[in-house]
C-alpha cells in the first residue's frame, strides 16, 4: 500500500516539471568573459615544481563591473573547476542584474529535484548493490598490492 | 615540518574522524576536508576510503591511490614508478597548447615523458601534428603506451636514453621540442624535497640538474626550431640563456625567453630560432613570457 502510494505520487508529480524544458542554465556572454580576471589559487610559498605534489586546482573568478567574486576546488581538476566557476558566476550575474531574487531555471529546478529524489533515490540504490560487489573486489585486490608496495618500501 | 597543533587534530577528529589520517599531507582540515570529498567522491567503498586514509597519512600519494590525475581536459593514469604530473607543467602546457596552430601539421618531441601528459595534451589539441614521446624508464614507457591507448590520442612513444643515446633517436629534426627534465640537485634534494615525493615517487624523475640543460644545448637545438623547457630555479634558465648568448653562433641564431608560473617561481626556460624556421615562433610565443635574448 506505501509503496503504491509512493509510486503513484511520483508519476503524477513527475508529469509537472521536466528537466529538458527547464528554463536555460545562464551562461557568461563573450563580452563578459572579457570582463573577468582569472587566479589560480594555491597555499603559500616554499618549493614547487617536482619537489611537491599538491592538488592545486582551485580557481577564483572575479565580474570586474558588479565586483562578484566566486571560487571553486569542487573537483581535482583545474579545467572543471573552471567550467564550474563560470556556471556559478553567470548564476550569480544573472541574479545581480535581476535585483538579487532567484532567477526563474532555479525555481523551476528546485521543484524538479523535489520531485526526482524519492524516485532517484530508489534507482540508485538497486544499482549500486549490483555494482558493489564488483567494485568492492577489485578495490580490495589493488588495496592488497599497494600495501604489499608498502611494506616492501617501508622495510 | 612543523607539527600539527594537538588542538587542531582533535578538532579534525569532531568533525570525521578520518580527517585526522589526512591532516599530515594536508596541513589544514579545509584542506583535508576537501581531499576526504575528492576521495568519497571516487571511492565507493567505506572500507576502502578509511584505507585511502589510512596510506595519505604514510604520505602515500593521493594520484596512486586514485589511480589519476587531471591534465587540462584529460585524465591521466598514474602508477607507482612514474612521476606524477604537477599542476605547474599542466598550467604552461595548457597556455603553450592554446598558443599553437590548430590547423598546421607540424613535429613535437617530447623528451623525459613520464606519463606522456605533455605530448597527450599537445597532440589532444593539434590533431594534424605528429607527437613524439622518449623515456628511458620502462615503467614510463609502458604507462605512456597506456595512456595513448586509453585517451585514444596517438603518440610515437621511443624508449631511449636522451643523454646518452640521442643520435639513435628518430626523428632527426622537430619544430618544438618540450622537456620537463629531473631537475632537483642532489644538494637540496633531502632538504627541500616533501616526504610523499621523496618516499614514493622514483629517483630517476627528479634527481638532476645541469646535465638535461646541457643536453639541450650541445644535442637537441641544431635539431629543432624551439623549444619548452621546465626547471626548478632561476640557475637552470641562467645556465641555458649563457651558454646561448656566449656563443656567436647560437646567440645570432636564437632568441631566448623565461616563463614563471602563478605563484611567481621560475618555470621555464623557452628559445626559438629567430629566422628560417617552418613555424614563425616568434609570433607563436609572443605572450608565452619575457624574452631575455
Ligand atoms: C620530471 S619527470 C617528467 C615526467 C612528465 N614529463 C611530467 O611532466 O609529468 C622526468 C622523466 O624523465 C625520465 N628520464 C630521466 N632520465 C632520462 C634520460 N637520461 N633519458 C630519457 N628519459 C629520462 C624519467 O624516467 C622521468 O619519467
Amino acid at each position: 500500500m506505501k509503496a503504491l502510494l509512493r509510486c503513484g505520487f511520483h508519476t503524477i508529480a513527475a508529469r509537472s516539471i521536466k528537466k529538458n524544458k527547464l528554463p536555460p542554465r545562464p551562461k557568461l556572454s563573450t563580452q563578459m568573459e572579457t570582463e573577468l580576471e582569472e587566479k589560480f589559487l594555491h597555499g603559500g610559498r616554499g618549493p614547487g615544481g617536482q619537489k611537491i605534489n599538491k592538488c592545486n586546482s582551485k580557481v577564483q573568478l572575479k565580474h570586474l563591473p558588479s565586483g562578484i567574486v566566486v571560487e571553486c576546488q569542487e573537483t581535482r581538476s583545474r579545467d572543471q573547476n573552471r567550467k564550474l566557476a563560470r556556471e556559478k558566476l553567470a548564476l550569480r550575474i544573472a541574479q545581480w542584474q535581476g535585483g538579487g531574487g532567484p532567477v526563474a531555471r532555479e525555481v523551476a529546478l528546485h521543484e524538479w529535484e523535489r520531485q526526482g529524489k524519492r524516485s532517484k533515490e530508489r534507482k540508485s540504490k538497486d544499482k549500486h548493490v549490483k555494482h558493489q560487489e564488483v567494485r568492492r573486489s577489485a578495490e580490495m585486490q589493488k588495496l592488497q598490492e599497494e600495501e604489499d608496495l608498502l611494506r616492501s618500501l617501508l622495510t | 615540518m612543523v607539527r600539527i597543533k594537538p588542538s587542531v587534530l582533535k578538532k579534525a577528529c569532531q568533525i570525521n574522524p578520518l580527517l585526522p589520517l589526512l591532516l599530515p599531507e594536508c596541513r589544514t582540515i579545509e584542506a583535508a576536508q576537501q581531499e576526504l570529498r575528492w576521495i568519497q567522491n571516487e571511492v565507493s567503498d567505506k572500507k576502502r576510503v578509511r584505507q585511502c586514509c589510512m596510506l595519505r597519512a604514510r604520505h602515500y600519494p593521493l594520484q596512486y591511490l586514485l589511480g589519476s590525475q587531471p591534465f587540462g581536459p584529460l585524465d591521466v593514469t598514474c602508477q607507482p614508478g612514474v612521476l606524477i604530473p604537477r599542476w605547474e607543467t599542466e598550467e604552461w602546457t595548457v597556455s603553450l597548447a592554446e598558443k599553437l596552430p590548430r590547423d598546421m601539421a607540424f613535429d613535437i618531441m617530447d623528451l623525459c615523458t613520464g606519463t606522456g601528459c605533455i605530448p597527450l595534451l599537445l597532440k589532444q589539441m593539434c590533431p594534424k601534428c605528429s607527437v613524439f614521446a622518449v623515456d628511458r624508464s620502462p615503467l614510463a614507457y609502458k604507462l605512456a603506451t597506456r595512456n595513448s591507448n586509453t585517451l585514444q590520442v596517438p603518440l610515437k612513444i621511443i624508449k631511449k636514453d636522451i643523454l646518452e643515446r640521442s643520435s639513435e633517436i628518430v626523428p632527426r629534426t622537430v619544430d618544438l621540442i618540450t622537456c620537463n627534465p629531473p631537475y632537483i640537485p642532489r644538494t637540496t634534494f633531502a632538504r627541500e624535497t616533501a616526504r610523499s615525493v621523496k618516499l614514493f615517487e622514483p629517483k630517476l624523475a627528479l634527481l638532476g640538474n645541469k646535465e638535461f640543460y646541457a643536453n639541450l644545448v650541445d644535442c637537441w637545438m641544431s635539431r629543432t626550431d624551439a623549444f619548452v623547457y621546465e626547471v626548478g630555479d632561476l640557475s637552470q634558465c641562467y645556465y641555458v640563456l649563457n651558454r646561448v648568448t656566449g656563443d656567436v653562433d647560437l646567440s645570432r641564431k636564437w632568441r631566448i625567453g623565461f616563463r614563471h608560473d602563478s605563484c611567481g617561481r621560475p618555470r621555464i626556460v623557452y628559445g626559438f630560432r629567430a629566422s628560417g624556421s617552418r613555424l614563425n615562433w616568434a609570433s607563436i610565443l609572443v605572450k608565452f613570457g619575457d624574452m631575455k635574448h
